[in-house]
């Protein structure tokens, strides 16, 4: 990626369809739409939107970033499959940002750095929460009941992920020379086989692929006997 | 344009399937399944499909494309199953289709599943006669067509009222001890059994549901009466004869299947049936089909298997129809459908 010029950002981690085009030394155009169960009838709708807002046309765009959760699944796979095609069509690289990181690295601007605990919904009465220090993950996503979060540091709870800030965690990340290693593969439970997520690499520019923190719900022949 | 050159994208289940075709020229059809993955749970899982569409979609793309010779940028359109289907399935193949009309700049029709099956016979047989019939059988559909024209008026004659026809092979294969998905391990087993050995019901063919239910399909009753069957075959201690349940059961779907088919031919004047799905690649429906149609001055036309099951190449040919009757793309935020009518051929 050759900086941050015309950064194409999507995330649908949450209700929120979130996208955002950030072009250096001018304003980011954001699309938003807050819809939660139609993600795929208007994520491309919106990516077309920033794109003709911006004035570009879309082989002039210089990367993408997407938001890989965690978040609900069958919302999450729409904006993480648009952002692998678009790298794939245009031969662009693509990155993927687990989208708590967005929410910590907005809250971190207007609050200072603190620890605290980002808060989203997985519904089925459930959370996914991620502990930062300032912009640092501290922990792995997790998934439980609220009432089950640790309660040492204050919870942010946000639906609203602002696209702009998933675009400059990784614009930061992008420029912290430490971190420009290669990306490796999440860690996974190989025992489950199922690509459940144990533990994320610190890094905060991850592979574009679903960070899902649930196995699917079906029981295979062998579990059932 | 007579010879669109058409990426058409099917994630309707648990086929990822690429197909490109110029016109009514396959050049490519590629498929990644996750098929062995579902054997594990002994059916379809939904989730477990959709993580494998996300994981599959981007390689089996490049492959396709590698394999038909052409540049994406060389593509007039895009065409990918908007329904029906199983919703979180049918999402990963609209979001990446819609990703690649935004980035290629090219329009994109979502088109339905089931007027895919029947498009994709005249990538091998040439078009199609207006009107003709079209038989459609697999996991998820078994339905009787009356097409018109396949960009715009497709009729429902007839469908399943309970199980589809695929889904009825795969319970009794599993009540016969054998593995997933069931059509071909049946049509196996039943090359050595006795189809009359054992007289199963043949649902829906009473001389009154023949007058309610014309065209319609039952199988669950016919799969009930066969785990019965096993059921109180087992307590004589005896060996399940496996071959001649198969055998028998097989012949009680396909006589149905094929019976109604050549009625509705016969009622509507029609001579020409397109058999698609999955089911017909059975070997015992191809072999009976075309015995019966002979009989009844009927062409029976049948893809190769392959083009039978879930595959890219009969979404693009269907693409590739609607394109070159200068047919309206859809509008980038058209909706996924898990229950789209027949009567809608495109989004």
């Amino acid at each position: 990626m050759k900086g941050p010029t015309n950064l194409l950002v999507v995330d649908t981690s949450t209700n929120r369809i979130a996208v955002a085009l950030l072009q250096f030394g001018k304003p980011a155009v954001v699309a938003i739409k807050d819809d939660g169960l139609r993600h795929a009838e208007f994520c491309a709708q919106l990516i077309k939107q920033v794109i003709d807002e911006s004035g570009l046309l879309s082989p002039e765009l210089g990367g993408i970033i997407c938001g890989i959760g965690p978040g609900p699944f069958t919302g999450l796979r729409v904006g993480i499959v648009s952002a692998q095609t678009i790298s794939y069509a245009l031969n662009i690289p693509v990155y993927g940002i687990c989208s708590h990181d967005a929410l910590a690295f907005e809250y971190v601007s207007k609050n200072g750095n603190k620890e605290f605990t980002v808060v989203t919904d997985a519904r089925r009465k459930e959370v996914y929460w991620t502990q930062y220090q300032g912009i640092r993950r501290i922990s792995t996503p997790r998934v439980s009941k609220l009432e089950e979060v640790p309660n040492n540091f204050p919870l942010v709870i946000n639906e609203g992920l602002d696209p702009v800030a998933l675009g400059n965690a990784a614009i930061e990340a992008f420029n912290r020379s430490e971190i420009r290693e290669e990306i490796k593969s999440f860690a996974t439970d190989s025992s489950s086989g199922d690509g459940s997520i144990v533990a994320l690499p610190r890094q905060v520019l991850l592979p574009p692929i679903p960070l899902y923190l649930r196995r699917p719900d079906a029981l295979t022949l062998a579990e059932r006997a | 344009m007579t010879n669109p050159l058409i990426l058409g994208i099917e994630t309707s289940c648990d086929e990822t399937g690429i197909g490109i075709v110029r016109g009514n020229q396959l050049l490519a059809d590629t498929l990644a399944s996750s098929v062995e993955e579902q054997a594990r749970f002994g059916g379809v899982v939904p989730e477990v499909a959709s993580r494998a569409h996300v994981e599959a979609m981007i390689p089996t793309i490049k492959k396709s494309v590698e394999a038909s010779g052409i540049s994406l940028n060389q593509i007039d359109a895009i065409a990918v199953t908007s329904g029906p289907g199983l919703a979180g399935a049918l999402v990963v193949g609209v979001a990446a289709a819609k990703a690649l009309a935004v980035a290629l700049n090219k329009p994109i029709y979502g088109v339905n599943h089931l007027a895919a099956h029947v498009a994709v016979d005249t990538l091998e047989n040439g078009a199609l006669p207006e009107p003709c019939l079209a038989l459609l059988v697999s996991g998820g559909h078994s339905s009787l067509l009356k097409v018109n024209n396949i960009n715009y008026s497709i009729e429902s004659l007839g469908k399943t009222l309970d199980d589809a026809a695929g889904e009825a092979f795969d319970k009794v294969a599993r009540v016969l001890g054998l593995p997933f998905p069931g059509g071909p391990w049946i049509d196996k087993a039943a090359q050595s059994g006795d189809q009359l050995s054992i007289d199963f019901p043949k649902g829906l063919m009473s001389k009154q549901d023949l007058i309610d239910h014309t065209y319609d399909f039952s199988f669950s009753g016919l799969k009930t009466a066969v785990a019965r069957w096993v059921q109180a075959w087992q307590k004589t201690g005896e060996a399940i004869p496996v071959a001649d349940v198969a055998a028998s059961f097989q012949e009680a779907v396909v006589e149905v299947l094929v019976k109604k088919t050549m009625l509705a031919a016969q009622n509507f004047g029609i001579n020409t049936v397109v058999i698609g799905g999955g089911v017909a690649a059975n070997s015992r429906l191809r072999a009976m089909a075309q015995s019966e149609a002979e009989k009844h001055g009927v062409r029976v036309r049948i893809p190769r298997p392959a083009l039978c099951t879930d595959n890219g190449a009969m979404v693009a040919a269907l693409g590739s129809h609607l394109y070159s009757a200068g047919l309206d793309p859809a509008d980038l935020s058209f909706e996924v459908d898990p229950t789209l009518d027949i009567t809608q051929v495109q989004a």
